[in-house]
């Protein structure tokens, strides 16, 4: 029972730390950080007393934020549950955002403050970097749900080795699924540009603002993803529960 | 309904989208895609459909505490995903090896997998095992489980144990087991003890004509001839009355009163049996008499316009019976639960057939009810009677009226009281768990004393048996 219980919790660490890795290392190289690395470093130095008390240099700054997240990453790991990973989910966004911001189309930072964004890694390692993070956030959630099925298997009386196979098939599956979604969403990016001109030749000829339109598709994305998911379930066809046999007695009494 | 997570899904897909269409930015936008292409592929790729459950083992008939066992094989064919597979056993079967439970893992090829599993029957009982429920789950979970059934019959019958009365052991011990003091009823070998004198009815002896009544009669008005009606000889007759009130429950699921009130039944049913009797087996309901209310016309009234068509009208229309309203709030008809007297192991049979299915509340009559639902096979005989009852001192107008009532129908005959044996199973020493609970079981059971007083002076004896600290025949022979 530990042994397929520790495949889980060991991919899950694994999936955990390489996300925030990635997402740490994306956040050191953006101009954002660039532009506010100075700013924070002046904050610091300004507590020298303190940090010198601790020991700690402010050369290695980028090496501690990494280490912190690190640290963060694992701990959330440790806790091994939804609200855990959700957090972990939010901390890689809020490292990988800055990366995303340097290659968006409107620089609404600079409403605010003087921003201009110099990318300094490739688009390509983005995408790469944004693609790990919606992997890990998906999987963590179904790991957590793999292992409160095996809870719940073990609970009602099944057997270990059976319950095993099961999570087993459960995490090949979702490698399998993540595989595909991974190759078809990847596959998206790079036909964008291709059908780029015949979307902008459509949407010239609209007399909305291009964010109306954009709102309204994602609204029909969405609602089309509900309606597919929710037509399955009909065409599933499953039993209501009132027609399951209740639990056997003895007949006459 | 959408689960959970695919509705956190949609909504992080949406957001993802709406923040990319917000900066202009691509990579949002098409990772915004990625959960919307997780869940479509993870939807085009469905749960198993097709389960089929089939079983190996046999229908069995064991005694309680018996073991019972099945094999079953789950074959499962299309989709992707984990299947259960459940025998679901009665609540009083016990499982010893084996389980009765089956998870397994449906990948790309069809899968076909047994389990077998062997149980322990403790309660007695007729048990239809009609289907074996099965679910299917997507293996992330996107849809919602899928619920079924396999029709898989299988019947256990679990006959309950009687306490054999066999042989008594104890030299010193004068064995009281009361037998039925005579044999005489309805039908049988007609004795010399006179009856009455009734009319001539085909069939009957010429030699049992009494000439002078008939002729003393006949000069009076014409009649019918006049014949010597006598006892008739037959078998023994006990009638068994068991209690299946509510009270009767006291203790766990499986050791319970009525349990040994039934195996009680069972044991004095084998030994009257085993010794030539005829056996009457009767349940009824403690608690019914406060109900109980006045006795109703169970067949509708026979339809005497015929008959009454050639006489002259000498009043005014009458109501007839038939269009008498039944008052409102009347009592629908009782169940009844009778087995007739008859003898051998037929009759055994039968009665354990019944056993079977005897639960609390089983009858809806009273004892009063009871006996005079079966008055037609009481009355002119002279039956011992067994009443099986838990006594409580709270309640006892139900079984003093009941025994009033056997009095009535079959004490009249001579003069002669009838054998009336109160089996009295003190069910809350059944029900006492702890040393405390036994005293106060026992102080419960001391209330009872000047019950069993009062009972004794209506001609009944009182045999008390805590099914905890003696035996059943230990029982028979302490009674007092």
């Amino acid at each position: 029972m530990r042994r397929a219980e520790t495949y889980i919790r060991t991919t899950e660490l694994g999936l955990a730390l390489a996300s925030t890795y990635m997402t740490a290392v994306t956040l050191l190289k953006t101009s954002l950080y660039m532009k506010f690395k100075p700013l924070l470093l002046a904050l610091l130095s300004r507590g020298e007393n303190i940090l010198g008390w601790l020991r700690i240099d402010l050369a290695y700054f980028d090496l501690s934020i990494l280490i912190l997240a690190m640290a963060l990453s694992l701990l959330f790991w440790r806790r091994g549950d939804e609200a855990g990973f959700g957090r972990l989910f939010s901390l890689n966004m809020l490292m990988f955002f800055p990366s995303v911001i340097d290659f968006s189309m409107f620089n609404w930072i600079n409403l605010i403050l003087p921003y201009d964004p110099a990318p300094s890694l490739p688009l390509l390692r983005v995408f790469g970097v944004g693609l790990l993070l919606q992997v890990t956030y998906i999987a963590l959630m179904n790991t957590v749900r793999f292992r409160g099925v095996r809870e719940e298997l073990v609970g009602r009386g099944a057997k270990v080795e059976d319950v095993d196979d099961v999570s087993k098939g459960q995490m090949a599956y979702l490698a399998l699924l993540m595989t595909g979604t991974v190759a078809v969403v990847t596959s998206i990016y790079y036909a964008t540009p291709m059908v780029k001109g015949l979307l902008v030749l459509e949407t010239e000829g609209l007399p909305y603002p291009h964010v109306v339109i954009g709102i309204v598709c994602s609204i029909l994305i969405a609602m089309a993803t509900v309606i597919y998911l929710r037509g399955h379930e009909t065409k599933a066809g499953y039993e209501p529960e009132d027609q399951i046999p209740e639990e056997t007695e003895a007949v006459g009494s | 309904m959408l689960n959970r997570g695919v509705q956190e899904l949609v909504v992080s897909s949406f957001a993802f989208l709406i923040l990319g269409m917000f900066l202009g930015n691509l990579i949002l936008i098409v990772l915004g895609l990625f959960p919307i292409v997780f869940l479509a592929i993870g939807i085009l790729v469905g749960q198993p459909g097709e389960v089929e459950v089939r079983r190996g083992g046999e229908d069995l008939k064991v005694w309680v505490d018996g073991q019972v066992g099945d094999t079953l094989t789950a074959a499962v064919r299309r989709g992707v995903g984990l299947v259960t597979v459940g025998d679901r056993l009665p609540k009083s079967f016990r499982l010893d090896e084996g389980s009765n439970f089956k998870v397994l893992w449906k990948g790309a090829r069809d899968v076909e997998a047994s389990f077998s599993y062997k149980a322990t029957c403790a309660k007695r009982g007729l048990y239809e095992l009609d289907s074996v429920p099965w679910e299917t789950r997507h293996p992330l979970q996107i849809t919602e489980n899928r619920l079924g059934a396999c029709p898989a019959p299988r019947t256990y019958i679990v006959q309950p144990k009687p306490f054999f009365v066999r042989r008594i052991r104890e030299r010193k011990a004068l064995t009281r087991v009361p037998m039925p003091m005579e044999a005489k009823i309805k039908f049988g070998v007609p004795t010399t003890d006179f009856l009455e004198v009734r009319d001539y009815t085909s069939g009957d002896s010429y030699r049992m004509i009494n000439w002078k009544a008939s002729a003393r009669l006949m000069s009076a008005s014409p009649r019918p001839l006049q014949v010597n009606e006598y006892e008739r000889e037959g078998k023994k007759m006990v009638w068994i009355f068991l209690d299946s009130a509510s009270h009767m429950a006291l203790g766990t699921t499986v050791n319970n009163t009525l349990e040994y009130a039934i195996q009680a039944t069972l044991g004095l049913t084998n030994f009257y049996l085993s010794r030539a009797c005829r056996v009457g087996l009767c349940i009824y309901d403690y608690d019914a008499h406060e109900w109980e209310g006045t006795f109703q016309r169970t067949r509708p009234a026979q339809d005497l316009k015929p008959v009454l068509a050639s006489m002259e009208r000498m009043e005014g229309p009458t109501k007839a019976v038939g269009d008498e309203t039944e008052p409102s709030g009347a009592r629908p008809q009782p169940r009844r639960r009778i087995v007739l007297p008859d003898i051998g192991r037929r009759q055994q049979f039968k009665i354990m057939r019944e056993m079977l299915n005897v639960d609390t509340r089983y009858s809806d009559e009273s004892l009063k009810e009871a006996i005079h639902s079966c008055r037609g096979h009481i009355v002119g005989t002279r039956p011992l009677f067994i009443i099986i009852t838990m006594i409580d001192a709270a309640k006892t107008q139900g079984l003093v009226s009941g025994i009033r009532e056997l009095h009535r129908y079959s004490g009249s005959l001579r003069q002669q009281s009838p054998s009336i044996i109160v089996f009295n199973i003190l069910g809350y020493s059944v029900a006492a768990q702890s040393e405390e609970e036994e005293m106060a079981a026992d102080l419960l059971e001391f209330h009872n004393r000047p019950i069993y007083a009062a009972l004794k002076r209506l001609g009944a004896t009182v045999v008390t048996w805590n099914p905890r600290a003696k035996s059943f025949v230990q029982a028979l022979l302490h009674q007092r």
